[in-house]
């Protein structure tokens, strides 16, 4: 059999091997990473002043209206939309944020920015809301308005999120999920910060 | 590796099949010459990709840059198929237009493309902006995992002698061109992410 024949067996049999794998891998979205503590380390950098949110189409989980009725305070800001795979894996984490500081000083503000146009449709959100437990703040950005203004320079994902600090200064940024420990350490140092 | 193999589970995930869908149609639509097609697309995807990362590219593109590239992926899928065919002869390099509609194609997938990002490629995208060029070999390594079936495809005939049949059958070529014919059409009329969203819209996930 020719060199190349072999080789090109070899690599279909890796190939199809590594399609099988991801056929059969677990579909458990990842876990939550445990809340973290306090600890005594470098200070949280002050990345930029957040911009504005502003112009939403409508507020769901709140009688709020404006964003500055839930300003002052730590608060997460994440863009999302609910059709987004990698947006969903993120919300257990959010959800044991929300639980364990929500007393404590901390917000969340999910803001939904439709990717497609299924995903405009409020009463969709608002099912997909019962659906995903979400239970935080959530301000429909139908225009993707404050989606292009707070991530511009054309380097836009979903999901995004953003910890704003009690002077509305952003001092975490990640695009996609993961990054949990950073998160959440992020958090607790906040609200344990004097104001 | 990490990273590849994050990419092969992204296959599963429709908006992984934005990248598949348009690099199966070009390994069908482009006979013997797939593998220098695939690789073009994969090379010019990453750059592409690296630079959307990173924000060195430009912003979505506008009607009439959707309707200038989804004209020309169009073409150039038509040419693979025209080119390809026996009783013609070929007309022009094969191997060159399979490279060029690699290019392009693969160029053309990545700035519309609207990845999922993971763990790993959100590590990736979060510091392309200060990685510079290391940043494009794990893009590049995301991108080849993102197109293993395309790559399978590619292989198959070579692996196994009677894929030849399959693979140097009319009718796949004719498959392959009209699947991208049909993906340049929507691109042109700013419609690819409906057919995206529908996608995601019927998806298990």
């Amino acid at each position: 059999m020719p060199t190349t024949r072999i080789l090109a067996v070899v690599a279909l049999i890796a190939v199809i091997g590594a399609i099988a794998w991801t056929a059969f891998s677990s579909d458990e979205t990842p876990e939550a990473a445990p809340l973290a503590a306090p600890t005594a380390t470098e200070p949280i950098p002050v990345l930029r002043p957040a911009p504005a949110l502003v112009e939403f189409d409508g507020w769901l989980n709140t009688d709020a209206s404006t964003f500055e009725e839930l300003q002052d305070r730590v608060t997460i800001v994440q863009f999302w939309t609910f059709g987004c795979f990698n947006c969903k894996n993120t919300l257990d984490n959010l959800g044991a944020l929300y639980e364990e500081y929500g007393d404590q000083g901390l917000e969340i503000i999910g803001v939904h920015a439709p990717e497609f146009d299924y995903e405009a449709d409020p009463d969709n959100v608002a099912a997909a809301l019962v659906d995903l437990d979400v239970v935080w703040p959530v301000a429909l950005d139908t225009e993707k308005l404050n989606f292009q203004t707070w991530q511009d320079g054309g380097r836009r994902f979903w999901p995004r999120t953003y910890v704003l600090d009690a002077n509305g200064d952003i001092r975490f940024d990640h695009i996609g999920e993961g990054a949990y420990d950073e998160l959440n350490s992020t958090v607790a140092r906040l609200l344990a910060e004097p104001t | 590796m990490h990273i590849f193999l994050e990419g092969i589970d992204a296959v599963r995930l429709p908006c992984t099949l934005a990248v598949l869908v348009p690099a199966v149609a070009l390994v069908l639509a482009a006979g013997r010459r797939a593998g220098i097609a695939l690789v073009g697309f994969v090379l010019a995807a990453a750059v592409v990709a690296w630079a959307r990362f990173g924000g060195r590219w430009f912003d979505d593109p506008g009607t009439l840059t959707s309707l200038g590239l989804g004209v020309v992926s169009a073409a150039l899928f038509i040419g693979l198929w025209w080119n390809t065919g026996d009783e013609r002869g070929a007309r022009i390099d094969q191997a060159q237009l399979a490279a060029g509609a690699g290019l392009v194609v693969g160029a053309t997938t990545a700035w519309l493309w609207q990845p999922c990002v993971g763990p790993r490629l959100g590590a990736i995208i979060n510091g392309a902006p200060d990685d510079g060029l290391t940043a494009l070999p794990p893009t590049l390594a995301y991108l080849a995992g993102a197109t293993i079936v395309a790559t399978a495809l590619t292989l198959a005939p070579v692996a196994l002698p009677r894929a030849t049949v399959v693979r140097d059958h009319p009718i796949t070529s004719r498959i392959g061109a009209g699947l991208g014919v049909a993906i340049g059409l929507t691109i042109a009329i700013s419609r690819y992410d409906d057919i995206v969203a529908e996608l995601l819209r019927h998806s298990s996930i």
